[in-house]
C-alpha cells in the first residue's frame, strides 16, 4: 500500500503564482488518497483557513505551513509542531510584513533563526546547486538538526536521475534526510494554461512574450502515491519522510483557542457579572423603576444564552467603545445580527426598543450553530477616525486589527488581465468589457459579441474567454476590510500574520470575515455612516440655536406628521428612502408606523424584486388580495409581512419550517447567500430547498419563488434587523426634516457628500418648505452652514440659513476659518479685509467668483476686478494707509493717478445663474430652466408640474437638467432618469431598446428633452420615454453670448452646471 | 504697420493625414464612413486628440476621455495618434508652400503661416494666390480655412474665427475687433480670467486703459492685443531652409578611368561626411548620379542598415556597386553628384576604448559588406527567442539588424543544430515515459547504450497551429555505435492515438 503526504503546495492565495483554490487542492489530494496535504504559501497564511475547513469537512489531514521566501537564503518550507511553533511563526511572518511595504514581506535568515524553535524546516534547493548551497545547507544542518530536510524535486527537464543523485549525495555527506515534493502549483494538470496567464499577468508581459518565465510542462500538480512512488523510485525514504512530518506536526487551526479581550468591571467583577450589572443600570436608565415584564423577561434569556456561550465579553467591548464614542458626542448606532437584542438596547448600543419590534435574539446569537455574534457599529463618517484610533489606543496594536477582504477578480477585472495577457488590442478589450454590466458570471453570450463587432469565432478571443471564465473569483491581493475590527486577549500576531495596509498607520490580519467566522473568531465592525453626521449637526443646532436638548432615542416616536409627509412621498433628503425607487414605493405602501418603516426598507431591495415579492405585498396591504398563509407553520413566519417573505431571516425560517433545513444547513444556506460570488454555492441548495418544499406539500410555484427570493438576497440580503436599525434612522431625519426643516438643511449641507441628491436639490426642497436660504458673503458666511435669525418685519418665523464656505468650489476649510477669526468687526472695503485676513489673492477671487461680496457693495464682476488689481500678498500697513486717503480706495493707484471705473460688461441673470453654478453647484437666483421657459414653451414644452396635470396615455414633450440616471440591475436594462426644471423633477422611463439608440443622448446630454407618454400608478408618475433629445446648446443662451457657438463654448458652460449623478 | 500675412488652417489635419498616407498606401482609409477618432495617453488615460465629422455630430470632443466618448458612442473606432508623423507632414507641407513665398513658418498644432508682402502680386493679387492656395490643399484631402490679414495674429485671428477671407482697409479694425477673445492667443489661465471678468470680444478690452489691464495681466495681453490691431509688434519668425545633403564635383577634363571615378568619389563622400556631421545626421539611403559627357545619367541607389556618415564605412559599399554595375563611362563623365537623399539623427560619438565597441562595430561593417555583396536580405544571423519550444527558441533575422533583448534559454543539454524537419524513427520503449532501449533510423535498427530523460515540453498552446499538437518527451541516448542523438516522443502512450518517436538533433 502506497502512501504519500504533499507538503509543499502554492495555492492561489500565493497571488499570481498558484493556479488552484485551497479547496479545490484539498479536494483533489484527498480524491488520490493521500495522507495529507500541506499548504506553504509564499510568506503567507492567507489560505490556511480555507484549506482547513475544506479538509475539515473531507476529513483530510491538513497541515499549515508556509514557504519562508528569503532575502538572503534559499527557499525554506516550514510547518509549526505545535501551537507555540505556529505562534512563534506567525509572529515571524508579522516582522517580516511590518517592516516591508503592504503585500511584501521581507525576512532575512537570522529572523528565521530567532523564532526556529519547534518548527520543522525543509530547504529548497536552487535548480543547479552550488557550492554556495552547499555551505549553507551544512550550516542549517547544524542549527535543526533533527528536523530539516532536503527537498528532492523531479523536475522532467532531462537530467533528473543525474540531479537526483547529486542531491541525495550531498543529503548523505551532510547526513540529512531527503523529502520528495513535487512543487505542487495546481490542482490538476489542465490548470497549466492558467498557470501561465498568472505568470504573465504577474510578469506584466503577453504570452509570447513570456518564454522562459513558463513552465515547460504541466507536471507541478497533485500526483497519486503510486506516481510519486514511480517518479522517486530510488529514493523510497525520501517519499516517507512526509509522513513522518505529518506525524510530527500535531498542530491544527482548531486549537486556536480565541480569547476575547476581558476587561473586568470596576469592583474586580467577571465579564457576566459586570454586563449583568451594566444591564440593571441601563434598565434604571431606559425605563425608571418600572421595566416591563415582558422586556425583564426577554433580558433573563437573552442574558442567560450569552453566559452559556461565554459572550458577555464581547457584548462588553462593543459597550466600551459606543460608551467612548457617546463621550466624545460621536453619534452611532449598532446594527447586525445581535444588535437589534434587549441588551442591546439598554445598553444604548441600539435604539429600537425591542418592545416595538418582534426580533428573535436567537434567530442571532443561537447556542446550536455555535457562530459568534455579529454587531456592526455605524458613526458618523465624519468622525470615524476617532473610534479607530481609540480602538488602537485601547487595546494596542498588539492586540487589535482590522480584517481583510480578499479582493478577488470580477468579469471585468478577469476579462481585462487575461486579455492584455493573451494580447488583444485596447479596442477589443474595451468593447469586450462593455458587454459586461456589473457582476456577471454568466459567459458572455456570442451574441453579444457580435454586437459589438467581435467575432466569437476567433480563437484568441474563445481562448481569452475560457481563461477569464475560470480566473473568476481568483484571489489577486488583500485588501483592508472597510471598519471589520479583530481584538483579542493574547497578542494577535501569534493568531494570525499582521500586515501594513495601504493606509498610513493601519494594519491588516491576513483573513477576512468568513475565515475569522470559521475559526469563531470575534468581529466588530466599526462603519461610517453619513446620516448619523447630519443627524448630530442637526441635533447640535437644535440645542444650540432652540435650546432643545435631543438625541437619537429621544425624538418623539410614531408622530402621525412625519408619517403623513412620507406618505406624499416628500423624502428628498430623509435617510435610505429619498430613492427615486422608493419614493415612488412610499405613496403606495402609505407607512403609517415604525414597522411599516422597516420593510419599507426592505422592500425596494433587489432581493425582494428579483422574487417578485413586491406586489403581492402591496396588493395584500391595500386589501385587494386577501391574506393568506401556505401553512399553519408559516403562519408564524411571515405573519407579520402578510405572508410575503421580504427579510433574509424569512427565508432561513422557511427553509428550516417549510423545507426542512436543521439550523446548520439553513446557516449554510445564509453563507452561501452572504458569498453568491462563489461559484454553485448557491445551487447546491436549490433541489433540496425545492424537494423539501414539496415533500411537505407546498406548490412547487410558491418554494421557486421562495428560493428566486433567495438568490436575490444573494445580490443584496437584507435582514430585518439591519432594516430595523435602518427605519430608525428614516425616522429620526423624516422627524426632523417635517418639524425643522431649516435645521435639516444646514445640518444635510454640512454632511456631504452623502445621499442620493446634490445641494442644489436639497437647497431648492428647503426653499420649498419655507426656509430661507441665504447666499454666502464674506460678513455672514462661516466654513459650515449656519441659521441665523429670521429677516425683515413679515419674516417667516423659522431660523434663515445663511450658506457656508464649505459650499464654494475651492475655498479651504483653514482660509474660512482666518477669514472668520479676523472678523470681529465688519470689513471696512476690500482691501481691509485683504489686509485684516491675510487670505491670498487666489483665495479672495474664488470668494469673488462665488459672488461673497455683495455685503461690500460689490458684484461679481467688479469684486473680481478689484481682486484682481491686489497685490499677492496683502500690503504692509503704511501702504495701505497711503492708499486709504485716495477715493475709490477699491482701486489700488495706477502710475499717473487714478483708474477710471472699469466698462465691465454687465452679467445678465443668466451669466449669474451659470457663474453661481460654476463656484457654488446652486444658484439661489433662478433656475436655468426657468430662464429658458419662453423658448422652451414655443417649443410646446410641459413644466414637471405641468405634467401632473395631464392625462395618463398623453404624448407629452418635457426638458430639464439630468440630475440621476440610474440602472438597476433588477431592471432589464431599464435606465430611470431623473430630470429637474424649475418646477420640480420629472421621472423618466427609458427602456433598454430606446436606450441603445439614444445612447449617445442620454449619456452626453446636461439639458435633455424627452417625448413621451404619461403613466401614472396611484400618485406616482412616470413618463415613459419615446424619443430623447440633447438640448445641451440651448444653455449658451444663458450667457447670450453671440460669438459664435462652437461646440466647446456649449461644452464650457454645460461644465458649469450641475451633472447627474449614476447609480446602479 | 505689420507685414501682410496669409494664415492657412488646417482643422482636421491629423485625420485627414492619416487618410492620405493610406491613399498613398493604396489600403483603404481608416474607419471609412463609420464614427472615428484619434486617441493618445494623457495621465493614464486614453484621451481622444482628433475627431472626424462623423464623431463630432454624435457628440464626441476632442479632450475626452475614450472611456466617456464609448459611453455616448459604443461604435467609435480608434487609433493611436501620432503626432510625430503629423508634425513632420505639417512641416513638409510649410516647405510644400514656399512656392508662394521664401518666408513660411509652422503653425502648430494645425496651421501654416505665410509672409507674402511683396509676392502676391506674382500670383495675381492677394484674392487669387489665396483661391490657388485654397484649391490645391483641398485637392490634396485637406480642410482648409485661408486669410490674409496685416501680422500673423490677426491673420490667424480671422482664418480660424472670422471664418477666413482677406482682410484689409479701413474696416479691418472693426472686424477684428468683433472677433471672441480666444482669437488674441492667450494662456488659458488668462482667458478664463476674463471670461469670467465678462470680456468676450477683443473689442472689449480694447476700450479699456492698457495700464488698467497691464496691472491684472501683466504685459502679455496688451501685447497681443496691440499686436492684433496693429498697434504694435508682430515679428515673424519663417522656418528655415530645408538642408540638402548634396556634394557635387565637376570636372575640367572628363574622367574615364575607374581610378578616377574612385577618387572623386572619395573627395565627394568626404564633402558630404562634413555636411551630416554639422546636422548631427548620418545617411540611410544615398544617391550617386554620374553625368555624361553626352547626357547619359548613371545612377547608384544605396541603402544602409544604420545611419552612416564616415567615408570608411561608406567607401567599400560603393565600391562594391561599382564593381557590380559597370559603370560604362563612354566618353567620359563631366559631372558626380553623391546626396544623403534619407538621414536619420546621428550624434556623433566618443570613440570607446573598449575593446567591445569595436568588436561591435567590426561586426556591423562585416555585416554591411556582406549585405552590400551578397544582398540585402540574404545575410542572417541567428537570434535568441524565448521559447521552450527548441525549434523555436531561434530564429534568423537580417544580419544588419541591431541585436534584440532575447536571452537563450538554458540550452546545454541541447545540440547545437537540429534538423530541419524531425525525422520519424520507430524506437522500443518503456511505458509510460521510459527512454527507448532501441531505435530504427530509416530501417537501420540500433541498440541504445546509453539514455538519459525525460525533458518534458508542452505545446504553446496559445497557438493556432499547436491546437493539435501534443506533448514531447526527450531524450538523449547513445547508440552502442558511439552515434549521440536527441530524440522525441510526440504524445503520450495510453491517448487515443498512438506516441510517434522522431529524431531532432545530434550532438557531434
Amino acid at each position: 500500500m502506497l502512501v504519500y503526504a504533499e507538503l509543499q503546495v502554492t495555492s492561489n492565495f500565493s497571488f499570481l503564482r498558484g493556479a488552484s483554490h485551497p479547496e479545490e487542492l484539498v479536494e483533489r489530494a484527498r480524491d488520490l488518497g493521500l495522507a495529507g496535504l500541506a499548504l506553504t504559501d509564499r510568506n503567507s497564511f492567507a489560505g490556511l483557513v480555507r484549506g482547513h475547513v475544506k479538509a475539515r469537512e473531507l476529513g483530510l489531514r491538513f497541515l499549515p505551513g508556509v514557504r519562508l521566501d528569503l532575502e538572503d537564503a534559499p527557499s525554506l518550507l516550514c510547518w509549526p509542531s505545535d501551537r507555540a511553533a505556529y505562534a512563534r511563526l506567525s509572529t515571524l511572518l508579522t516582522l517580516g510584513k511590518r517592516r516591508a511595504p503592504k503585500g511584501r514581506c521581507h525576512l532575512r535568515l537570522a529572523d528565521v533563526l530567532d523564532h526556529a524553535e519547534g518548527q520543522l524546516f525543509a530547504i529548497l534547493p536552487p535548480e543547479e546547486p552550488d557550492a554556495l548551497f552547499r555551505e549553507r545547507l551544512g550550516e542549517l544542518a547544524g542549527h535543526w538538526r533533527g528536523r530539516l530536510w532536503l527537498v528532492l524535486h523531479h523536475l522532467h527537464r532531462g537530467d533528473d536521475v543525474a540531479r537526483m543523485e547529486r542531491l541525495a549525495g550531498l543529503a548523505r555527506e551532510l547526513r540529512l534526510p531527503l523529502l520528495a515534493t513535487n512543487d505542487v502549483h495546481y490542482h490538476v494538470p489542465e490548470r497549466r494554461r492558467l498557470q501561465d496567464v498568472l505568470t504573465c499577468i504577474r510578469e506584466r508581459c503577453t504570452i509570447e512574450e513570456a518564454g522562459g518565465r513558463l513552465f515547460a510542462n504541466a507536471e507541478r500538480h497533485l500526483r497519486s502515491p503510486a506516481e510519486m512512488a514511480r517518479l522517486f523510485a530510488g529514493y523510497p525514504e525520501a517519499l516517507s519522510a512526509g509522513l513522518e512530518i505529518l506525524e510530527r506536526c500535531r498542530f491544527s487551526l482548531d486549537q486556536l483557542a480565541y480569547d476575547y479581550p476581558v476587561r473586568t468591571g470596576t469592583a474586580g467583577r467577571g465579564p457576566q457579572e459586570e454586563l449583568e450589572y451594566r444591564v440593571r443600570q441601563g434598565l434604571r436608565e431606559r425605563y425608571g423603576g418600572e421595566v416591563p415584564a415582558e422586556v425583564a423577561a426577554r433580558i433573563r434569556h437573552e442574558l442567560a444564552l450569552i453566559a452559556e456561550l461565554g459572550y458577555a465579553a464581547y457584548f462588553l467591548t462593543v459597550h466600551d467603545i459606543v460608551c467612548f464614542a457617546r463621550s466624545r458626542g460621536i453619534l452611532c448606532q449598532g446594527r447586525g445580527s445581535a444588535a437589534n437584542s434587549a441588551v442591546c438596547f439598554v445598553l444604548g448600543i441600539t435604539n429600537v426598543d425591542p418592545a416595538r419590534m418582534d426580533l428573535l435574539f436567537e434567530r442571532f446569537v443561537s447556542a446550536e450553530r455555535g457562530e459568534p455574534p455579529d454587531i456592526d457599529v455605524d458613526f458618523e463618517h465624519e468622525r470615524r477616525e476617532e473610534v479607530i484610533r481609540y480602538i488602537y489606543e485601547t487595546y494596542g496594536r498588539e492586540h487589535a486589527a482590522l480584517a481583510a477582504t480578499v479582493i478577488r477578480y470580477r468579469t471585468r477585472s478577469a476579462l481585462r488581465d487575461v486579455g492584455k495577457v493573451m494580447g488583444l488590442s485596447p479596442d477589443t478589450l474595451d468593447a469586450l468589457t462593455r458587454t459586461v454590466w456589473g457582476i456577471e458570471r454568466r459567459p458572455l453570450d456570442p451574441a453579444r459579441l457580435r454586437e459589438v463587432g467581435l467575432d466569437p469565432g476567433d480563437r484568441r478571443l474563445r481562448l481569452t474567454l475560457e481563461l477569464a471564465a475560470e480566473l473568476l473569483d481568483f484571489p489577486r491581493h488583500l485588501s483592508q476590510h472597510v471598519g471589520g475590527f479583530v481584538i483579542a486577549e493574547s497578542p494577535l500576531h501569534e493568531l494570525v500574520p499582521i500586515e501594513n495596509a495601504a493606509m498610513e498607520g493601519r494594519t491588516v490580519v491576513e483573513w477576512d470575515k468568513d475565515d475569522l467566522e470559521a475559526l469563531g473568531m470575534l468581529k466588530i465592525d466599526i462603519l461610517a455612516l453619513g446620516m448619523l453626521s447630519c443627524i448630530r449637526r442637526a441635533f447640535d443646532l437644535l440645542r444650540e440655536h432652540y435650546g432643545i436638548a435631543m438625541d437619537l432615542a429621544s425624538v418623539p416616536a410614531e408622530d402621525p406628521a412625519v408619517y403623513a409627509m412620507l406618505c406624499e412621498a416628500d423624502a428628498i433628503g430623509v435617510f435610505q428612502v429619498e430613492s427615486r425607487a422608493q419614493m415612488s414605493m412610499l405613496p403606495r405602501l402609505r407607512p403609517r408606523c415604525f414597522y411599516d418603516l422597516v420593510i419599507e426598507v426592505a422592500i425596494v431591495r433587489p432581493g425582494p424584486i428579483q422574487g417578485d415579492m413586491v406586489h403581492p405585498y402591496l396588493r395584500r396591504r391595500t386589501g385587494r388580495e386577501p391574506v393568506a398563509y401556505p401553512s399553519r407553520e408559516l403562519e408564524a413566519v411571515l405573519g407579520r409581512t402578510l405572508g410575503v417573505p421580504l427579510f433574509q431571516e424569512q427565508a432561513m425560517k422557511i427553509a428550516m419550517v417549510a423545507a426542512g433545513f436543521t439550523a446548520a444547513e439553513a446557516d449554510g444556506l445564509r453563507r452561501a447567500m452572504a458569498a453568491f460570488r462563489r461559484r454553485g454555492a448557491l445551487d447546491r441548495y436549490r433541489a433540496r430547498f425545492v424537494d423539501g418544499m414539496l415533500a411537505r406539500g407546498y406548490a412547487r410555484e410558491f418554494a421557486e419563488r421562495c428560493f428566486r427570493q433567495i438568490e436575490g438576497f444573494g445580490y443584496y440580503g437584507f435582514p430585518e434587523s439591519h432594516a430595523a436599525s435602518f427605519a430608525h434612522l428614516v425616522y429620526v431625519s423624516a422627524w426632523l426634516k417635517r418639524h425643522w426643516p431649516e435645521v435639516f438643511c444646514a445640518a444635510i449641507l454640512n454632511a456631504q457628500p452623502m445621499g442620493f441628491y446634490a445641494p442644489a436639490q436639497l437647497v431648492r426642497d428647503a426653499r420649498e418648505h419655507g426656509v430661507e436660504v441665504r447666499p454666502v458673503d464674506v460678513s455672514h458666511s462661516f466654513w459650515d452652514c449656519s441659521l441665523e435669525p429670521p429677516g425683515g418685519r413679515r419674516g417667516p418665523p423659522k431660523m434663515a440659513v445663511r450658506l457656508g464656505f464649505r459650499m464654494i468650489k475651492g475655498f479651504r476649510e483653514e482660509e474660512a476659518r482666518r477669514l472668520v477669526a479676523a472678523r470681529h468687526r465688519p470689513w471696512h472695503d476690500l482691501a481691509d479685509l485683504h489686509r485684516r485676513s491675510g487670505l491670498s489673492r487666489t483665495a479672495l477671487e474664488v470668494l469673488a467668483e462665488a459672488d461673497a461680496f455683495r455685503s461690500l457693495g460689490l458684484d461679481r464682476r467688479r469684486a473680481l476686478w478689484a481682486v484682481q488689481a491686489l497685490s499677492e500678498a496683502p500690503l504692509p500697513l503704511f501702504a495701505h494707509a497711503e492708499r486709504r486717503r485716495r477715493p475709490d480706495s477699491d482701486a489700488p493707484p495706477v502710475e499717473g493717478g487714478e483708474e477710471p471705473r472699469p466698462l465691465l460688461p454687465e452679467a445678465s441673470l443668466g451669466e449669474e445663474v451659470v457663474e453661481d453654478h460654476a463656484r457654488l453647484r446652486l444658484s439661489l437666483r433662478a433656475h436655468p430652466l426657468a430662464l429658458l421657459r419662453d423658448t422652451l414653451h414655443r417649443k410646446g414644452v410641459i413644466t414637471a408640474r405641468g405634467l401632473l396635470e395631464r392625462a395618463p396615455g398623453e404624448r407629452v414633450t418635457t426638458a430639464g437638467l439630468v440630475v440621476v440616471r440610474q440602472r438597476p440591475g433588477s431592471a432589464g436594462g431599464i435606465v430611470f432618469l431623473t430630470l429637474e426644471d424649475e418646477t420640480g423633477f420629472a421621472n423618466l422611463v427609458v427602456r433598454a431598446k430606446l436606450f441603445e439608440a439614444f445612447r449617445p443622448v442620454l449619456m452626453g446630454a446636461r439639458l435633455l428633452a424627452a417625448r413621451g407618454r404619461i403613466q401614472r400608478e396611484g400618485t406616482v408618475l412616470h413618463l415613459v420615454a419615446e424619443r430623447l433629445f440633447d438640448w445641451t446648446p440651448m444653455l449658451l443662451r444663458l450667457v447670450e453670448d453671440t460669438t459664435g457657438p462652437t461646440p466647446s463654448r456649449v461644452a464650457a458652460i454645460a461644465r458649469k452646471l450641475p451633472e447627474g449623478r449614476n447609480f446602479r | 504697420m505689420n507685414e501682410r500675412c496669409l494664415s492657412l488652417w488646417l482643422p482636421e489635419f491629423p485625420i485627414e493625414r492619416m487618410r492620405r498616407a493610406a491613399r498613398r498606401r493604396g489600403e483603404p482609409p481608416p474607419a471609412a464612413g463609420r464614427p472615428f477618432a484619434l486617441v493618445a495617453e494623457e495621465g493614464g488615460r486614453q484621451r481622444i486628440t482628433a475627431i472626424e465629422a462623423v464623431a463630432r455630430r454624435r457628440g464626441i470632443r476632442p479632450g475626452m476621455a475614450l472611456a466617456d466618448a464609448r459611453a455616448v458612442l459604443p461604435e467609435l473606432r480608434t487609433r493611436p495618434a501620432e503626432p510625430a508623423r503629423d508634425a513632420a507632414a505639417l512641416e513638409a507641407l510649410a516647405h510644400w508652400c514656399r512656392r508662394y513665398s521664401p518666408r513660411v513658418a509652422v503653425d502648430a498644432p494645425a496651421g501654416i503661416l505665410l509672409e507674402i508682402t511683396g509676392c502676391s502680386h506674382l500670383f495675381g493679387g492677394e484674392t487669387r494666390l489665396l483661391e490657388d492656395l485654397r484649391d490645391r490643399l483641398e485637392r490634396f484631402g485637406y480642410t482648409v480655412s485661408a486669410a490674409i490679414a496685416d501680422g500673423a495674429l490677426a491673420a490667424r485671428a480671422w482664418a480660424r474665427f472670422g471664418g477666413g477671407g482677406i482682410l484689409s482697409g479701413p474696416g479691418a479694425r472693426g472686424r477684428l475687433e468683433e472677433l471672441p477673445i480666444a482669437a488674441l492667443r492667450l494662456a488659458p489661465e488668462l482667458r478664463t480670467r476674463l471670461r469670467r471678468l465678462g470680456f468676450r470680444r477683443v473689442g472689449e478690452l480694447a476700450r479699456l486703459p492698457r495700464a488698467s489691464l497691464r496691472l491684472r495681466f501683466g504685459e502679455s495681453v496688451t501685447a497681443r492685443l496691440e499686436a492684433m490691431l496693429g498697434e504694435g509688434e508682430d515679428p515673424f519668425v519663417p522656418l528655415p531652409e530645408p538642408q540638402r545633403f548634396l556634394a557635387r564635383l565637376s570636372f575640367a577634363e572628363p574622367v574615364i578611368r575607374r581610378a578616377a571615378v574612385e577618387a572623386a568619389l572619395d573627395r565627394l563622400l568626404g564633402d558630404l561626411r562634413r555636411r551630416l556631421e554639422r546636422a548631427e545626421r548620418g545617411a540611410r539611403e544615398l544617391r550617386l548620379r554620374l553625368l555624361r559627357l553626352d547626357g547619359a545619367v548613371r545612377e547608384i541607389l544605396l541603402a544602409t542598415g544604420r545611419p552612416l556618415r564616415d567615408p570608411d564605412d561608406l567607401a567599400p559599399l560603393f565600391r562594391l556597386r561599382l564593381d557590380r554595375e559597370r559603370l560604362d563611362p563612354g566618353f567620359g563623365f563631366e559631372l558626380m553628384l553623391l546626396e544623403a537623399t534619407v538621414t536619420e539623427p546621428l550624434v556623433a560619438r566618443q570613440a570607446s576604448l573598449a575593446q567591445t565597441a569595436a568588436e561591435e562595430s567590426a561586426f556591423a561593417r562585416l555585416m554591411e559588406v556582406l549585405s552590400q555583396r551578397l544582398g540585402r536580405g540574404r545575410v542572417l544571423r541567428p537570434e535568441p527567442v524565448e521559447s521552450h519550444l527548441p525549434e523555436r527558441a531561434v530564429r534568423p533575422i537580417p544580419g544588419g539588424a541591431p541585436p534584440a533583448a532575447g536571452r537563450w534559454l538554458v540550452t546545454a543539454r541541447r545540440p547545437l543544430r537540429l534538423l530541419a524537419r524531425p525525422l520519424p524513427i520507430g524506437a522500443v520503449a518503456a511505458v509510460p515515459d521510459g527512454p527507448p532501449r532501441l531505435i530504427e533510423i530509416e530501417g537501420r535498427a540500433c541498440r541504445i547504450r546509453h539514455a538519459e530523460g525525460p525533458e518534458r515540453i508542452l505545446p504553446e498552446w496559445w497557438r493556432v497551429e499547436e491546437t493539435a499538437a501534443r506533448l514531447r518527451d526527450y531524450y538523449r541516448i547513445v547508440t552502442e555505435a558511439g552515434a549521440a542523438l536527441w530524440v522525441f516522443r510526440e504524445g503520450a502512450y495510453g491517448e487515443p492515438s498512438s506516441p510517434r518517436w522522431k529524431l531532432h538533433g545530434r550532438f557531434d
